[in-house]
């Protein structure tokens, strides 16, 4: 009938069949609706592309709702419609162009917002396609009604997965500003939680939406009817969207209750079965956390690392049985399996230092998600909390994340390392523990992993783990030339971080360690980095010099004689005379280690310039500790002229 | 404790619109001097069609009607949508459709219980007014009365007023629902109870035992 009624149309004939096409299209669409078995016939006989050709041509608009009705019905419950559904490339612009034409039917506006809906939910329209073209545009204007409200905050909610996604609805700022007016207005349940669920997703990174949802009178009185909503999931969507304005806003003093309530709530999510929630929950958590040292104490004494952590021991176990299935396999098929190319693979190519590569946008299997959010909150529960790094080592569940180092995944890796940068931040017995098991090995690997967020986080690491145990770091493997290398890496971050570390191996150690660093190091390589582009490097630079001189005359006199005695002083000077007020402080502090040399190195540091610019720096000095130090300087010229 | 007249109208009105008797509503409103509330009176010429359809047992009508007003009902709803076949099949072995109604069962019906076993037994239950030449005498005779279309035909009304984000319960049941769970607690307080709900008569029996005693 309808290819008939198209070829009609071509030739100008008069359409006698439509009322008939239409009646025929009703009956099957009431057959097919909610009945798999009738759906698979009806599809057998071809009525879907039927449908497909209908939504592509100038019908009426009755008859192409009734398509559209039958093939929302098909997206659901019919794997073999959807291969078809998938394939048909023009779908969603079809939609899209008979929502644009159709803007007073209220019929067409419902299906074709939900044909939409489900399509992105299930894939079948590509959500690259739906963001590219001008649909949100015209949300606006559709958001008349509580159910076309709640379509469209289903399918931002949908949307909203990535950076990109949020920042192109973002882009038409009218559809969000609607979403945060209708919050206020008495609406049902079900649309009241897709407009929060759909602003949980969508602010995640903007600040002025923050403000704006903060600013409406009724915002906390629906905050704390969510807070403790039955539905865990109501409850772990407010959780998302409290935590996410929680990072620009600061909430009233009188609602702060409501940030720590949701930790509960998070916290035990983390032993829900659903990995989804699980991954939500971990999420959240790591943001709210994330320098708040009360939540962070809420967190830890409700037992989210334990919980965290036996989560992460499942995962991995599942993963290595799924890795000794596939060796098996591939064993069976007779592969060669290089020992070492797979120990390689496991933990990341070794390149070239001044090449790594910086993460991709793939995307991580809900697994992998869970172990790196995971990870960030035990991080953030332990950053200042030496109570729960050392609870963290007395159950051993330090292991899993020295484990976690070692992972295929270079995000996880990354994860790992922030972790051992804030559990390294401990006591001696902690640290020792996390060196018995082998993390100093592990890091001198990952050193020379193939991306760059690695390298820079094992460095932090091993800046951290460094203090007190200098002497492990240096004698497990090539950690020291490896830091030596990253010196002289482009990447600033990375060089900061290997500079910190070496700072930090020179502190208060042995001489015979300053003499082991600074044989790798050499006075030329510090002087350079002393003179570095960037500030930070040039301060920790000067900050590692200062140790290695530190109560060693002779090697203050080598570096003066390596330097050349006026090369030394012009780059004090340079310092000194600089606008950067942490760099004038260690210059001085330089001084003062010199200074308390031997009388010749006394004498050096009495020379006229010299003086002159001390006196100068204190008299403009305006931190403290510079102004001292100058003060003291002068003090001891007096006494001893 | 005296209950406002204005009260009382709203929530009658309340229960009108929601179950879909738009002609008693709009007759109450012009005699109260009420208008509804916001949402009450939403669809409420298509529900009331719908309900309509089903009281009158013609049920593909009523099908065909509530997949125009919104196609996700019976989708997403597959408890309702097996009840609205069951009932179609009902109303063919009234009319005595005999091999009509064993080709619906077969084809349309027993498919569905592929999803839910449950749904077999109800088809099963049908299917035994088979059995008899005059179903009434069948034990599952109650499959034929009234009150089952109307308490379909209420269901189906609240599935749409739900669908479209709006309120579907009544103040009135709900307010009937608290009392008597209220009542159950004041048992123990052996406080006078109603007897009968629809004449609001109360007993104070055990409220007088305990007091001579």
């Amino acid at each position: 009938l309808l290819l008939q009624m198209l070829k009609d149309m071509e030739e100008k004939k008069p359409i006698e069949m439509s009322e008939t096409l239409l009646l025929k299209l009703k009956k099957a669409k009431n057959e097919i609706i909610g009945n798999r078995h009738m759906k698979m016939h009806y599809f057998t006989e071809g009525l879907l592309h039927e449908c497909l050709l209908s939504i592509q041509t100038k019908i009426s608009i009755d008859i192409q709702i009734q398509s559209l009705a039958i093939i929302n019905s098909f997206m659901e419950d019919c794997k073999e419609a959807k291969g078809v559904l998938i394939a048909q490339k023009t779908l969603f612009f079809d939609i899209e162009k008979i929502f644009k034409d159709n803007q007073h039917v209220q019929r067409a506006i419902d299906i074709c917002l939900r044909i939409i809906r489900n399509g992105l939910v299930k894939e079948i329209i590509r959500l690259d396609d739906f963001l590219q073209s001008e649909m949100l545009e015209y949300f606006p204007k559709a958001m008349n009604t509580e159910v076309f409200v709640l379509l469209i905050s289903d399918i931002l909610a949908f949307c909203a997965t990535t950076s990109f996604n949020r920042r192109k609805i973002f882009e038409q700022k009218e559809v969000i500003i609607n979403l945060t007016k209708y919050i206020e207005y008495n609406l049902s349940y079900d649309c009241e939680y897709a407009i929060l669920n759909a602003l949980s997703k969508v602010t995640t990174e903007y600040d002025e939406l923050c403000k704006e949802i903060m600013g409406k009178p009724k915002i906390f009185q629906i905050f704390e009817k969510y807070i403790r909503h039955p539905s865990e999931q109501a409850r772990i969507c407010i959780s998302q969207l409290l935590a996410n304005v929680n990072k620009f806003v600061k909430f009233p003093l009188s609602q702060q209750h409501l940030l720590r309530w949701i930790i509960p709530t998070l916290v035990k999510t983390l032993k829900n079965t659903n990995i989804v929630m699980k991954i939500q929950a971990a999420s959240i958590l790591s943001t709210l956390l994330e320098a708040n040292k009360d939540f962070q104490k809420i967190a830890g004494d409700l037992g989210a690392i334990e919980d965290i952590c036996e989560t992460l021991k499942n995962l991995c176990s599942e993963t290595k049985e799924e890795k000794k299935e596939s060796k098996e396999e591939e064993n069976k098929k007779g592969k060669n399996n290089n020992g070492r190319k797979a120990r390689d693979e496991a933990m990341g190519d070794i390149i070239d230092a001044e090449d790594p590569l910086v993460f991709s946008d793939h995307e991580l299997s809900p697994e992998q998600k869970m172990i790196c959010y995971g990870l960030n909150t035990i991080e953030a529960i332990t950053s200042e909390h030496d109570e729960f790094r050392r609870k963290l080592i007395d159950q051993n569940n330090h292991k899993i994340i020295i484990e976690l180092l070692k992972h295929p995944e270079p995000k996880i890796r990354s994860s790992a390392c922030l972790c051992m940068v804030s559990i390294g931040r401990s006591d001696k017995i902690v640290k020792n523990a996390l060196f018995t098991d082998g993390v100093a090995s592990i890091l001198n690997r990952l050193l020379y992993d193939k991306y760059l967020d690695v390298q820079i986080n094992a460095t932090s690491a091993i800046c951290n783990l460094t203090l007190d145990f200098q002497k492990q770091i240096i004698d497990t493997g090539d950690i020291l030339k490896r830091l030596v290398e990253l010196t002289q890496t482009k990447h600033i971050t990375l060089r900061y971080k290997a500079v910190f570390a070496i700072k930090n191996l020179v502190y208060v150690p042995t001489n015979d360690i300053k003499k082991m660093v600074l044989a790798k190091l050499t006075y030329l390589k510090l002087f350079d980095l002393i003179d570095d582009e960037e500030p930070t490097i040039q301060e920790q630079a000067i900050l590692t010099l200062r140790n290695i001189l530190h109560k060693r005359p002779e090697a203050i006199q080598e570096a003066i004689d390596r330097a050349g005695s006026e090369a030394f002083l012009k780059k004090l000077d340079e310092k000194l005379i600089g606008l950067n007020p942490s760099l004038v402080t260690q210059a001085i502090y330089l001084l003062c280690i010199i200074a308390s040399g031997n009388e010749k190195q006394k004498t050096f540091v009495m020379d006229g310039n010299i003086v002159k610019t001390v006196s100068y720096t204190h008299l403009r000095a305006h931190e403290t500790e510079a102004d001292l130090v100058c003060r003291l300087l002068l003090e001891k010229k007096k006494q001893e002229h | 404790i005296k209950v406002s007249k204005t009260d009382m109208n709203k929530l009658i009105l309340n229960y009108l619109y929601l179950e879909g008797y738009k002609d008693a509503a709009k007759h109450f409103e012009k005699e109260s001097g009420m208008a509804c509330e916001a949402g009450e009176n939403y669809a409420v010429s298509e529900r009331k069609e719908i309900r309509e359809l089903i009281q009158k047992d013609m049920i593909d009508a009523a099908i065909d009607k509530l997949n125009d007003l919104c196609p996700e009902i019976l989708e997403k709803n597959l408890s309702l949508n097996f009840k609205l076949q069951k009932q179609k099949l009902i109303s063919l072995i009234k009319l005595k459709k005999t091999e009509e109604a064993i080709e619906f069962a077969q084809n349309k019906l027993a498919p569905l219980a592929e999803t839910n076993k449950s749904f077999l037994v109800d088809i099963e239950k049908v299917m035994s007014l088979l059995a008899f030449d005059n179903p009434q005498e069948s034990k599952n005779s109650d499959l034929l009365e009234y009150s089952l279309r109307h308490s379909l035909a209420s269901e189906v009304n609240e599935a749409i007023l739900q669908a479209f984000c709006q309120t579907y319960e009544k103040k009135l049941l709900l307010l009937t629902k608290m009392m008597l769970f209220s009542q159950k607690k004041a048992l123990s307080f052996h406080a006078p109870q109603i007897s009968d709900v629809s004449t609001g008569k109360y007993t104070y029996e055990q409220y007088m035992r305990r007091n001579l005693s």
